[in-house]
């Protein structure tokens, strides 16, 4: 696919600027900071199904870029996916992973299996032999019944009965190996998945902000969005709004926008006139 | 400014929320590290009547993003008979990036919309490889960037008024390049309403 002037995008990843990258690279010119999610995310499964949980800071270095971010992301009704590892592959992958689920439940007519989103994407990350940087745990239940499989860049995977993964993700696990037993009811659950991404937004610089939680059976998906705010903001102290005129402006241009009419409506007044009176 | 390619023209921009309000903000300086070029190299481009997108970083990418770009919007205008909204736009944006997620351009982009029938504002931010962001308060980019955000947070605050808007948004942007060799050389604010554009070019410091 050449970079002339008529580029019809095709779908799939364009290679046009790596000769100019490399060269640059090779001037000793430093590559650019990416998006790294930096995070922990955690998933718990309990007796009727599974808890899920993620913190909610993107950072680039150590700038929070965003403090509210959702690194839970849909790959089915039944199926959902947490991600950490480079922002863009996350989203992009799980996406994409998405839309062949759909076109696969639609194809099987049946609904779709956690085992099979798992080897669809671990054959996929595999293809570009770890370069995506996508860490994830997908997440789900199915008539085979509630599955947690941990998933990593270069196509290995892991089916546990819970897992933490990220920055923050030792930290997390060490909470949640001290505490965690088999079928354990809701509650439960969600206190430990709350105890463990507690643990590791307090210690772990690159996670923060706000713990969003998913609980996940075969009847049912409950969204806590936030289940906690972690990182509480304290109210300003002082008003810090600007009075108009402290800019100074050296040319203003009011461009207007013309507004397309939608729909015209003529009232008329129905009420008795009162007679005129000629005096 | 160091060897890193994204600060190798140098360069910054700015959006701001306010209430049925949107701001975008740039310098306008364009340098070859630490020699200045230009001084009327702004950054923003206009794709749909309330939809505008900033782009800092390599100026050469920069250029050919902001091109690429508006074929594919040209083409989906023509193909859908209807304007851009701020979501599709953003959403074209991060595909661009992301199809060169393995020789990437070296831009990080702002993309501000604004609903005219609802007055929903709209703003994302994007990294050079398209990591997807939510519908923010504030965000920056470009080489002044880490002081620009102290200063968004310390002027940010809910439901502005265009002018509150463009005092804060102005404020953050002048004070946050003064301390940038980087970047400045002027600046110019975008405020984006319903029924109006609003351009302001800002005396600022000329070094």
């Amino acid at each position: 696919m050449s970079g002339l002037a008529f580029e019809q995008p095709t779908g799939g990843f364009v290679f046009d600027n790596c000769r100019r990258n490399e060269l640059l690279l090779s001037n000793g010119v430093l590559p650019g900071k990416i998006h790294k999610t930096g995070t922990t995310i955690a998933a718990i499964t309990y007796k009727d199904g599974v808890v899920i949980a993620a913190d909610s800071r993107c950072t680039s270095g150590t700038i929070i870029f965003d403090d509210n971010v959702l690194k839970i992301h849909r790959l089915s009704d039944n199926i959902y996916a947490l991600g950490a590892g480079t922002a863009a592959d996350c989203d992009f992958q799980t996406r994409l992973l998405e839309s062949q689920l759909e076109l696969l439940k639609l194809n099987q007519d049946r609904q779709v299996r956690v085992a099979t989103a798992v080897r669809k994407i671990q054959q996929h990350l595999f293809r570009y032999q770890g370069h995506l940087g996508a860490y994830l745990i997908i997440v789900g239940v199915d008539v085979t019944g509630s599955h947690i499989a941990t998933v990593h860049p270069h196509g290995s995977i892991a089916f546990l009965p819970f897992v933490a993964s990220g920055s923050g993700g030792y930290t997390s696990l060490s909470v949640i190996e001290d505490r965690f037993k088999e079928n354990m009811t809701e509650e439960e659950a969600k206190q430990l998945a709350r105890d463990a991404l507690y643990a590791s937004t307090t210690t772990d610089l690159y996670s923060g902000s706000r713990i969003n939680m998913y609980v996940l059976t075969k009847e049912k998906l409950d969204k806590f969005l936030p289940y906690e705010v972690v990182g509480v903001r304290s109210d300003k102290q002082n008003d810090y709004t600007l009075a108009k005129g402290t800019t100074q402006v050296l040319s203003t241009n009011v461009k207007k926008i013309e507004f397309d009419i939608v729909n015209e409506k003529v009232k008329t007044t129905t009420g008795t006139h009162e007679a005129m009176e000629l005096a | 400014m160091g060897d890193d390619i994204l600060s190798y023209n140098g360069g910054v921009a700015l959006a701001m929320k306010g209430k049925e309000c949107v701001a975008i903000a740039c310098d306008k300086r364009y340098g070859v590290q630490n020699r200045t070029i230009a001084t009327n190299f702004t950054k923003i481009f206009q794709y749909s009547d309330h939809c505008f997108v900033a782009f800092c970083g390599l100026a050469t990418d920069v250029q050919t993003v902001s091109e690429r770009l508006k074929f594919r919007t040209n083409l989906y205008e023509l193909r859908e008979q209807r304007k851009l909204k701020p979501v599709v736009l953003y959403n074209m944006l991060t595909n661009l990036l992301y199809e060169r997620r393995f020789g990437p351009y070296f831009v990080f982009a702002l993309v501000v919309g604004l609903d005219p029938k609802t007055g929903e504002t709209y703003v994302y931010d994007s990294d050079n490889v398209g990591a997807v962001s939510d519908n923010v308060n504030l965000a920056t980019v470009g080489t002044a960037s880490e002081y620009i955000f102290g200063l968004g947070e310390l002027f940010f605050k809910p439901n502005m008024n265009s002018d509150e808007l463009f005092e804060a948004t102005s404020q953050a942007l002048l004070n946050g390049v003064d301390r940038d060799s980087a970047s400045g050389w002027g600046a110019v604010v975008y405020v984006i309403e319903k029924d109006k554009i609003t351009v302001r070019e800002l005396k600022g410091r000329q070094d």
